[in-house]
């Protein structure tokens, strides 16, 4: 009987006391690129919220795919998480044969849509004149955006397949600076990619932006229309989804979706949104997030396709 | 003198106790991960950001910047005393500080060093102090033919280091770029050379191999070669620091790789590390003393050691008056900011002049700090120069292990290390340079962005190309520069005869 009540105690601290020592986080990304830094504060947070530090470590390489590698040989015990910002499309690109729903989602911190922006001097002053323009004149425009494969590429892509409009898409290496100084110094007519790195030359007043492509407003931005607005329906954003290995115990499951819808309604969590153009949804826990990133493949599968990033 | 007027004050937030504290730390902080291999400035930075939030945009800024310029302080010491760069802007001071440490001169290589450090970070900070919205400005006018441009200019300028027999330096920058291309392409997305291994997808990290090809290498030569007793056991102290000559020698070459390192320090990318290797490229070219070159001639150390410095203070030029972080380390300070809604740009000298001429003079005072932390540390350092090898190996071999491995955590990148150690080895029992392996490994991904950026810029039309005056004279300069070099070194030839 003491020794029931005993192991049944000890059960019961057990659940209690998670985390009872510090939590592992495996970022797929380089230490100072915009995913780090989105969970480097995210997870101050949530060290409040635990009561236990993070043990933040980098695993750049293969758009993530090496980090998640190590979290799926990871224990399902909530002492290890990771983050990325392409789970959903790892397997068709063929870099990791597992999806999102290979990992337990605890959920997506904050989603940043695509801004629409031009250089100051451009004559365009709305998305639909510069759409008018390009259909007249396919591939005369300049499009500066990242890489090819990467999202705000495949933003820019999915813009084109939508209007029907050509551009002469320009990739570029790198997070955005290079796209910053196209569209600053006039060298690119248009381009796709987040608020953040655009942001001092927008408030200089060397960029002007046309357009995002975020669900509802932005609050860093409240007069710019986004795309739905302006006719479009060009619904999509990058986020990054923070992900645990398959099988948490149920309990320790929901303390972690708990912190997390908990810790994105926050304050100074919602102002960090703000300040980087981005929006963070609560109900993006969980659930939410694993229906967010279905829908979100199912927009980039076909353009994957059709650039042979699809691994048959 | 409304400038001299906004300086004053400067220094006076600067010297807030508060402010003081964070440069000192940052500092410190700095010089530590410079002086470990592997360890680099951007990791140290991404740990202390969310710190250095709750301290203010300024103390933050301050704090950070420390670290960044700080490790290029200390990335030299294991250069100069173990042969394995402490940073990637270190490499090329591993030829010539090296070879004076074996020859005893530890201590006057870290001692210059030190101080062409300190004198590049300043005239840094004049030239971002006085002319920084103009060179911003530039910057921004400059598209992709321009920066392809400037970087054809800079590969012309460091062929220079492809050693004695031109066509084995040839083969070993071709081998580098070749090393560059590995992983998954910046691009386009594409898979090159991985053979289906997913650690090759992130490609070969250069940290790894500049520390196995120099690190290990020096291993395995050290341990086949019998122990010769170091000249360094007598030195008196005094003849730890640069003796009047070598002082004289380094005093050009420490203006000049000031000058180059702000030149550079504007290109995005990587520009402490072409900054020190165009600086070594120019003092080999225009040297009276070429032969020395390679066998520890000082101004092969003065020269990059400043560079480096200059090119991360200018580096700051396009961050704070773009609001453009060029370089990787300059996102993180750029973040920094962000979080007070401090956004950097034209107007951010205008609009937040405390906080700018706050950091420049806390950027003088962190200068000076670091010349007082790092000159005695010289003699400390340089006592490493007398260990006995069997000592010294089992040091080397763990700051190799540690180096390759921090970078990002992988045992693969370890694997890299002692591979790369192994083939330097082998390559330089054949003759072959290693340094053009490394400078291949370092211009090829410049270039090839830069090149693939341009093409589709241009769209099939290269008669675009005439259109951009600032590309045709950047591209006429190359002839000019072919020229001056080679005229240069004729008369350096004739003036040996003369003697």
């Amino acid at each position: 009987m003491t020794l029931t009540v005993f192991c049944f105690g000890l059960l019961l601290t057990g659940v209690e006391a998670y985390p009872e020592k510090p939590i592992k986080l495996i970022i797929g990304y380089e230490a100072g690129s915009a995913t780090d830094l989105i969970g480097r504060t995210f997870f101050k947070h949530m060290e409040k919220e635990l009561g236990q530090p993070f043990m933040i470590v980098n695993k750049p390489g293969a758009a993530s795919a090496l980090a998640l590698r190590e979290l799926l040989d990871a224990k399902a015990d909530g002492y290890t998480l990771g983050m990325s910002c392409s789970v959903n499309v790892l397997k068709i690109m063929g870099h990791l044969p597992k999806t999102h729903h290979d990992f337990d989602v605890i959920g997506i911190p904050l989603l940043t849509g695509s801004v629409l922006a031009v250089p100051s001097k451009s004559p365009f002053q709305s998305t639909k004149e510069l759409v008018e323009y390009a259909k007249g004149n396919p591939e005369k425009l300049r499009l500066s955006t990242t890489s090819k494969g990467a999202v705000f590429w495949i933003h820019a892509r999915y813009f084109e397949r939508l209007t029907g409009a050509k551009f002469n898409l320009i990739s570029n290496p790198g997070g955005s600076s290079f796209i910053a100084t196209q569209l600053g110094g006039a060298h690119a007519d248009l381009g796709f990619a987040a608020y953040r790195p655009l942001q001092g030359q927008i408030k200089a007043g060397n960029i002007r932006m046309l357009g995002v492509t975020s669900e509802k407003r932005v609050a860093a931005f409240p007069d710019l229309p986004t795309m739905k607005e302006q006719g479009y329906n060009m619904v999509v954003s990058g986020w990054a989804a923070i992900l645990a290995p398959k099988g948490l115990p149920s309990d320790i499951y929901k303390k972690l979706l708990d912190a997390h819808a908990k810790v994105v309604g926050l304050k100074a969590w919602q102002d960090f949104c703000t300040a980087t153009g981005s929006v963070g949804y609560p109900e993006y826990t969980g659930e939410g997030a694993i229906k967010f990133m279905d829908q979100d493949a199912e927009i980039q599968k076909p353009i994957l396709e059709e650039i042979g990033a699809v691994k048959k | 003198m409304s400038g001299l007027e906004h300086l004053l004050q400067g220094f006076q937030i600067a010297l807030d106790p508060a402010n003081l504290m964070m440069c000192l730390i940052g500092v410190i902080l700095g010089t530590m991960v410079g002086v470990l291999p592997g360890l680099g400035p951007i990791e140290a930075m991404a740990i202390m950001l969310p710190i250095s939030i709750r301290f203010g945009p300024l103390a933050g800024l301050i704090l950070l910047a420390g670290v960044w310029y700080g490790a290029q302080y200390g990335g030299s010491t294991t250069s100069i005393l173990v042969n394995i760069p402490g940073e990637a802007s270190s490499v090329i001071t591993t030829i010539d500080g090296y070879q004076m440490t074996r020859k005893g001169r530890a201590g006057a290589a870290l001692a210059v060093s030190a101080i062409g450090s300190f004198v590049a970070g300043t005239i840094g900070i004049v030239i971002l102090q006085l002319f920084a919205p103009p060179l911003a400005a530039a910057a921004l006018s400059f598209g992709p033919p321009e920066y392809l441009a400037i970087m054809l200019l800079a590969f012309v300028a460091l062929s220079t280091l492809s050693g004695d027999n031109p066509l084995k330096g040839a083969m070993m920058i071709a081998f580098g770029a070749f090393l560059s291309t590995i992983g998954i392409d910046r691009i386009a997305g594409i898979q090159r050379f991985t053979m289906g291994i997913p650690n090759m997808m992130y490609g070969i990290n250069f940290v790894p191999v500049a520390v196995g090809l120099f690190g290990i290498a020096e291993i395995i030569r050290l341990a086949l070669n019998p122990y010769v007793p170091s000249p360094m056991k007598s030195v008196r102290f005094r003849e730890l620091y640069p003796n009047r000559e070598e002082t004289r020698r380094s005093i050009m070459p420490i203006l000049r790789g000031s000058f180059i390192g702000s030149l550079f320090g504007m290109l995005p990318g990587t520009p402490a590390v072409l900054a020190s290797f165009t600086s070594y490229s120019v003092e080999k070219s225009i040297s009276p003393r070429k032969a020395e070159f390679g066998k520890g001639a000082i101004e092969g150390v003065a020269g990059p050691e400043s560079a480096n410095n200059s090119a991360v203070i200018l580096a700051l030029v396009p961050l704070l008056c773009l609001g453009i972080p060029f370089a990787p380390v300059a996102a993180l300070l750029l973040a920094g900011l962000e979080m007070h809604n401090v956004t950097p740009g034209p107007l951010f000298i205008q609009d937040n002049p405390d906080i700018f001429w706050g950091f420049i003079a806390a950027m003088y005072l962190g200068n000076f700090l670091l010349l007082i932390l790092n000159l005695p540390l010289v003699g400390l350092f340089a006592r490493v120069a007398t260990l006995r090898p069997r000592v010294l190996i089992p040091i080397i071999g763990v700051l190799c292990l540690f180096g390759s491995y921090m970078t990002r955590m992988a045992l693969f990148d370890v694997w890299v290390m002692i591979g790369a150690g192994i083939v330097g080895f082998i390559l330089t029992r054949f003759g072959f340079p290693l340094v053009p392996l490394v400078l291949g490994m370092v211009l090829g991904n410049i270039l090839e962005d830069n090149l693939r950026v341009t093409t589709q810029w241009l769209n099939g039309d290269f008669s675009l190309l005439l259109t951009r005056p600032i590309t045709l004279v950047i591209l006429a300069l190359i002839p000019v520069y072919v020229f001056f070099i080679r005229l240069a070194g004729k008369k350096v030839f004739r003036n040996g005869i003369k003697e």
